[in-house]
């Protein structure tokens, strides 16, 4: 029997779960002639990828490769990208890739999916940049294109892989001060980073404004401020924070897998749990929306696998 | 079934045979005594023939049709193992051609030589040979991987005669040196060479990639579109090629990882990380090709 710790470094973790939702991922290899262009161009090519809902995709790095890990023995990063469809997925590599990597001095760009089944065409349409004078090379049995720029040569694979993956993983942090709430979340951050196969697609992989689905008052608006969360307005609406708790800061999750974002948020929250934090607790839709359930005290105690979905919403949503 | 089928030749065979029956994905099938009934050519004499006179008659053709005779190929080696695509052939085979001929899966090892023809046609599998082969090693291959220890005679990755095009896909791999015409109207795949190239290296290529680890010695990429051609230990630049620039082509480092991870093949970090000089070419066809010469400028 496993048991499911209701506290750990004596702060409480709720017994609730982070309701997740399925989407489709890639993962982009990006090589160049140093780390810092590298990473110069992943950051670039992750700027407003944030969530799904204004930025069509959610998109960070993953983890930074050594030379000896990447197809062109380059420093390299690994980035994964988040969409809903399958073709807003391969349309947001194009555009992104297109705009941020093949801009970005000594870069190269590679597929991080390679036994995938599901392959998009994300080099190919890149190609017509070279307006006739770009080339493809096979190589092993996978097609590049080398499309010529003013710097030299711009490398890209021609299709990249596709899998199913996970959006939507999450925890809230509650702490006393917004500085201890803030030290908590840095730590779960620093604590996840390099994690393979899961991202954080935040500000540094931070949420401070987490939401519900739609607004009270607005009726276009497809999400807004999840109020039940925000300690400002904790008199005059329906609160989940109890005296105490100033400040609540959110981690998103997204990853390639269930066990992946399972194992990641046990890591982080164990960081979290710190002094100055009053409880820890997850967002979701009361099971009905999200097909995939973290519940917090199973993945505390080292348990990975999918539960079944609870009865009821034990606390606000966080889309 | 067993783990592998294990051909090993009798004794020297006087004259030259056609063993285009040694094809794993054929022997897969075959239990050992089928194996030892299948039919191999033999020819009795050790040159090629000339195929026709001055008359454009080929004048010897009924005394050759006399000596050419089919013989099965327990006749010629022995038979251990049965169905499997894992096939070893033992013996020196610099007389026995064909081998591989159409094969579209498994694994042929050969401890030797190898003749004529090798993997002819090949469309998958692997044909590894530790010796020296003949001529027109991976003719017309479509697909596959050809690795050849030793050296390779002329014309590597050809195409059949009268066709328009040689290897379409696939690799070939050649540790130590090839002769003329490696490379000669490739369409697709890659052919790797340790050693020195002779002349008509990548001779009317057509796309494709020949990489020369040694020197490059006569003509090199005549009438070639849209073929790489990479020498790393020099080539004489044709006059019909144009001078572009000096850079470090990304995708060259793309192979060279394949081929130190995939293949073992020793690559120097010299080559891997330095620059090469690009020549356009061959402007008397489209002059897309290009001709990569490492210069350790």
């Amino acid at each position: 029997m496993v048991e499911h710790p209701a506290a750990v470094h004596g702060v409480p973790v709720v017994d609730t779960f982070a309701e997740a939702f399925g989407m489709r991922a890639a993962r982009v290899i990006i090589t160049a002639a140093s780390p810092r262009w590298a990473r110069q161009a992943a950051t670039t090519m992750t700027g407003f990828a944030t969530s799904v809902i204004a930025c069509k995709c959610e998109a960070a790095i993953e983890r930074e490769l050594l030379p000896r890990l990447t197809p062109d023995g380059r420093p390299g990063i690994s980035v994964l990208v988040f969409a809903t469809d399958s073709d807003g997925l391969q349309k947001r590599l194009v555009e992104r890739i297109g705009q941020t990597v093949l801009t970005c001095p000594t870069t190269a760009c590679f597929d991080g999916l390679p036994d995938a089944t599901e392959r998009m065409s994300v080099g190919k349409p890149l190609r017509v940049f070279g307006d006739g004078f770009q080339a493809s090379k096979v190589v092993a049995g996978r097609r590049y294109w080398r499309i010529p720029v003013m710097e030299g040569e711009f490398l890209i694979q021609e299709d990249f892989g596709r899998v199913k993956g996970i959006g939507g993983g999450n925890f809230l942090i509650l702490g006393e001060t917004a500085e201890a709430a803030l030290a908590a979340a840095e730590a779960a951050v620093e604590a996840m980073a390099g994690i393979a196969g899961v991202i954080l697609p935040f500000p540094g992989g931070i949420v401070r404004s987490g939401s519900k689905v739609g607004a009270k008052r607005y009726k276009t608006m497809v999400a807004s401020t999840n109020d039940a969360f925000a300690p400002t307005v904790r008199p005059i609406t329906s609160t989940e924070l109890e005296d105490g708790v100033n400040s609540v800061l959110e981690i998103v999750l997204d990853g390639l897998d269930f066990e992946s974002i399972a194992g990641a948020m046990r890591v982080g929250i164990m960081a979290a749990c710190r002094p100055g934090v009053r409880r820890i607790t997850a967002g979701n839709y009361g099971g009905k929306l999200g097909p995939h359930h973290f519940h917090l005290r199973k993945i505390l105690g080292g348990d990975r696998s999918p539960g079944p979905v609870p009865a009821a919403a034990p606390s606000g949503g966080t889309p | 079934m067993s783990d592998s089928v294990t051909l090993t030749l009798k004794e020297t065979i006087d004259g030259r045979v056609v063993a285009d029956a040694i094809v794993p994905d054929r022997l897969a099938t075959l239990s050992a005594t089928e194996i030892a009934h299948l039919p191999v050519w033999l020819a009795r004499h050790t040159s090629p023939p000339a195929l026709a006179d001055a008359t454009g008659c080929d004048a010897d053709r009924a005394a050759r049709a006399q000596d050419q005779h089919s013989v099965e190929l327990g006749d010629l080696f022995s038979v251990r193992g049965e169905r499997s695509a894992v096939v070893r052939v033992q013996g020196n085979l610099a007389n026995v051609d064909a081998i591989g001929a159409a094969m579209t899966a498994g694994t042929l090892s050969i401890d030797g030589n190898a003749g004529r023809e090798l993997g002819r046609g090949m469309t998958g599998g692997t044909i590894a040979v530790h010796g020296n082969v003949g001529d027109d090693a991976g003719l017309a291959m479509a697909g596959g991987a050809v690795l050849v220890w030793g050296s390779a005679a002329n014309r590597v990755g050809g195409a059949l005669p009268g066709a328009s095009r040689g290897m379409t896909g696939g690799e070939i791999f050649v540790r130590r040196n090839v002769g003329r015409d490696a490379g000669a109207s490739v369409r697709r795949g890659l052919i790797v060479v340790g050693g020195d190239a002779g002349d008509g290296t990548a001779r009317s290529m057509i796309a494709g990639t020949v990489l020369v680890m040694g020197k490059v010695t006569g003509t090199v990429g005549l009438w070639n579109k849209r073929g790489t051609v990479v020498a790393l230990g020099g080539a004489t630049v044709p006059a019909t090629y144009r001078y572009a620039c000096t850079y470090r082509p990304p995708h060259l480092r793309v192979i060279f990882a394949y081929l130190r991870h995939a293949h073992g093949v020793p690559v120097d970090d010299r080559y891997i990380s330095g620059r090469y000089a690009r020549y356009c070419g061959d402007l008397s066809e489209v002059g897309k090709g290009e001709l990569l010469l490492w210069t350790d400028a």
